[in-house]
């Protein structure tokens, strides 16, 4: 970003961008948005109950994801991987990750979990803009994301301030246009 | 460390205290420097923990989601810590993640914590969690320059406060010294003139409550206790020095009067051996006396027996004339012998010597010559004495002869009397036998005088000084035989060429003065008829008393000694009237044979005749009263007129 900011030495020892590479940080990614966001107390269904991420579309991490967060905890939780057909407003867990091929559908998704505490994660354009939390962008051959605050308001999720300073920012067009 | 030693007390003291203040401000700003910089990089560290942390926290987003750039910006938020030379972030595997600084120098490697301290620089390690999970490793380095400069700041602060410590360590031990050494000093001071004068009553100055003024206290005792073993040792040698003196003086005194006893020792044991010797030669004198007298009464009376036999013209008459002149020689030499030894029979009275003088002065006036004055000094009312006067002017007259032939060229004779009083033990060789009153008669010349040797001898029988044939060397000889026998003493007091005094002292008696007894005139002596018993063991003597009797008419019966008598007497049938005996006979004297015979013969008178006083009939040379006596040598004369005396008397009575 600034020209004070040097460029690891080891970073040209990293092997070539690839897809594989390219899931596997988005992998990493969904795991640590879970330690930067904090979920109200009754998105849990028990106290003790795992943090599930759920997988809505095809998955386009071909089970990686459940490979890579095998026996992962966070703040004490377990981390749970499900794939679902058709969002339950009611049991939608705490991260929904809405792959790519779900495509046209996300909107209506979205629609019905506008205050459901649920993190929804997307990798296409126009997701935050449909009102979604966190979507997955690529920059300069990185894998980077944006946040939109309101929809994460709406949803009574509290996001760190520091995720806020790795993230690009976005507002909802209609708030911003004082709808 | 000798060179130390050498130092004077008072730099020892202000040494010692510079010393002691500078090791002590040393080791304390050590100390206290010591904890500030432990304190301090602790403080160091803590502060870049806590930077360190805040790096990390800030910086777990850029970590997590693989942000080099925005975990650059994090570290270059410490532009504003200028202390802070370089900062790394490492992931948590230990890779370099992003950099601030550093100024090209390799990044250190990544270690999950701790610190350690390099030169001249901190290095910190501090790992950052993110939900249980380590996010990445921060590494600080920080410069040391603050806690340099702290140092510095405490050194100079340190080396000030030395300096000004010193000063006032200096400052403060002049007035120090006033305190502590000065006492020190004085108390050297004062040993230092003790032990060099000698003179211990100094003292030193009393200090304070302290040491040193219990020091000088205890000096000064020391000081006040030898001076008081000096002035003790001082007194004992005065006084043994004293007491040798007084020792001395008595051991002098002591000396002196063992001489002067000496001295009285050797006098008494001389007038001792003179008494003696003049009693010996008494005694012999007095022998050749009684001899004498015995043979005298036999020349005496019969040369005037036979000279009454001579007729008035007869040429044999000068004869007779001469035997009896030098008969009567003898007899007056025999009676000077007699009256020295203190034999011859005295008739005492009581007499006035100033009369007794007075009387003698127109004698004694032809006796001395025309060339000789004749002084008296008679003390008015002298006492009286008991002495025969007849032998007192002999006394008188014997003495002045003796000083008129010590004056051959004139002088002057005095004559003195005085009364005295005598203590026994006093005045030399004038000792009277018993303390009174003494009446002093004294008859002194201006004479050629005598010396010690002559005085001496100046009493003794035939010891004359005088040409032969001018003395008998018996004069003196009388003098002191009848002094004695009147119970008197005589002494003599002579320097050659001034004179020689004679001091006559008698014990003075109570009672008036006997007349003078007129002398019976020398009438023709009557006869008488009466039976004598003639007792005489001298047969010569006997003789010449029987004619004697006989020529006067009276019977005599004799006998040779007392027993005869005794048988005589008891043969003889008629009255015995008188017995006439001598004294001294063998067998029995006089006295007994008296006192044997009067109870058979009642009226019996007796008269002895003796050349010389025997005890028996006389007591110091006086007759015992109612006893008739006549001494040898006699006369006819005398003998018929004593006779006659006793007879009537007898008949009288």
């Amino acid at each position: 970003m600034t020209a004070g900011v040097a460029a690891p030495p080891d970073r040209a020892a990293e092997p070539a961008w690839s897809p594989a590479l390219e899931h596997q940080v988005k992998i990493g990614f969904l795991y640590n948005f879970a330690k930067f966001v904090e979920w109200p107390i009754d998105a849990f269904p028990e106290p003790g109950a795992p943090l599930t991420i759920s997988i809505l579309g095809g998955d386009p991490f071909c089970d990686s994801l459940e490979r890579s967060l095998q026996g992962k905890t966070v703040n004490g939780r377990v981390i749970a991987v499900r794939r679902l057909r058709r969002v339950d407003p009611q049991d939608p867990g705490q991260i929904l990750f809405i792959g790519p091929s779900v495509g046209k559908e996300a909107g209506p998704v979205l629609a019905s979990l506008r205050t459901v505490p649920v993190l929804t994660v997307g990798d296409m354009a126009e997701f935050a803009a449909l009102g979604g939390v966190i979507n997955f962008t690529i920059e300069d051959h990185k894998v980077r994301f944006e946040i939109n605050l309101d929809a994460a308001e709406r949803a009574h999720l509290r996001v760190s301030s520091q995720l806020l300073t790795v993230a690009k920012i976005v507002r909802e067009p209609s708030r911003a246009g004082g709808r | 460390m000798l060179r130390l030693r050498q130092l004077p007390f008072r730099h020892k003291v202000t040494l010692a205290l510079a010393l002691i203040s500078v090791l002590a401000l040393l080791l304390a700003s050590g100390a206290f420097m010591t904890y500030d910089v432990l304190s301090f990089r602790a403080r160091m560290v803590d502060d870049l923990s806590t930077l360190a942390e805040i790096i990390g926290n800030n910086s777990t987003a850029a970590l997590a989601f693989n942000d080099p750039q925005a975990a650059a910006l994090v570290l270059g938020a410490l532009q504003a810590k200028p202390n802070i030379v370089a900062a790394y972030l490492y992931t948590p595997d230990g890779r370099q993640f992003a950099s601030y600084r550093g100024d090209g120098a390799a990044a250190p490697p990544a270690e999950r914590s701790g610190y350690r301290f390099e030169p001249g620089a901190l290095l910190l390690f501090r790992t950052t969690m993110l939900k249980g999970d380590p996010a990445g490793i921060v590494c600080l380095r920080s410069d040391l320059g603050e806690l340099r400069a702290r140092i510095e700041r405490y050194a100079s602060a340190v080396g000030l406060v030395l300096l000004v410590c010193i000063v006032v360590v200096l400052a403060l031990s002049s007035r120090l010294q006033t305190v502590l050494t000065r006492p020190i000093v004085e108390l050297a001071e004062t040993a230092r003139i003790v032990s060099q004068n000698r003179d211990y009553s100094v003292r030193a100055l009393a200090g304070g409550a302290d040491e040193v003024g219990a020091l000088t206290r205890a000096f000064n005792d020391m000081l006040a206790q030898i001076q008081e073993r000096d002035a003790a040792l001082q007194m004992a040698h005065d006084l043994l020095e004293a007491r040798v003196d007084e020792r001395t003086v008595q051991l002098r005194a002591e000396i002196a009067e063992r001489r002067q006893a000496e001295e009285a020792l050797r006098q008494s044991e001389e007038q001792l051996r003179q008494s003696q010797k003049m009693e010996a030669v008494g005694r012999l004198a007095g022998g050749i006396a009684h001899d004498f007298n015995n043979l005298l009464t036999g020349i005496t009376g019969y040369g005037q027996l036979l000279g009454q036999q001579l007729g008035p013209d007869s040429p044999h008459r000068r004869y007779v004339e001469e035997i009896r002149k030098a008969s009567d020689r003898a007899t007056a030499l025999t009676r000077q012998l007699l009256a020295f030894s203190r034999k011859q029979l005295l008739e005492p009275k009581t007499i006035d010597l100033n009369n007794l003088v007075l009387n003698m002065n127109a004698m004694l006036r032809r006796v001395i010559g025309e060339d000789i004055q004749l002084g008296s000094s008679l003390h008015p009312g002298l006492g009286v004495v008991k002495a025969d006067p007849g032998q007192i002017e002999q006394v008188i007259l014997n003495l002045s002869v003796n000083a008129r032939d010590a004056m051959p060229q004139g002088g002057r004779l005095t004559i003195r009397t005085a009364n005295v009083i005598a203590r026994a033990g006093e005045s030399g060789g004038c000792v009277p036998d018993e303390a009174g009153p003494l009446v002093l008669l004294e008859v002194s010349d201006t004479g050629c005088g005598m010396d010690t040797e002559t005085r001496s001898r100046i009493f003794e029988p035939f010891f004359t000084t005088k040409a032969k044939g001018k003395g008998t060397g018996l004069g003196l000889s009388m003098v002191y035989g009848i002094v004695k026998q009147s119970g008197g003493q005589i002494e003599v007091r002579s320097t050659p060429g001034q004179g020689a005094s004679f001091s006559i002292l008698l014990p003075r008696v109570e009672g008036a003065v006997e007349p003078d007894q007129p002398r019976p005139a020398s009438a023709k002596v009557a006869g008488g008829s009466e039976t004598i018993l003639l007792v005489e063991d001298e047969s010569m003597v006997r003789a010449l008393a029987r004619d004697v009797l006989k020529m006067n008419g009276y019977r005599v019966i004799e006998a040779a000694h007392g027993l005869e008598a005794l048988a005589i007497s008891q043969k003889h049938r008629g009255t015995i009237h008188l017995m006439l005996t001598d004294v001294v006979m063998p067998h029995m004297n006089g006295r007994e044979l008296h006192e044997k015979l009067a109870p058979l013969r009642p009226g019996l008178r007796v008269l002895y005749m003796s050349g010389y006083a025997e005890a028996g009939i006389v007591h110091d040379g006086v007759i015992d009263p109612g006893t008739s006596f006549i001494p040898k040598p006699f006369t006819p004369e005398s003998l018929a007129a004593k006779v006659r005396e006793v007879l009537d008397a007898a008949a009288r009575n």
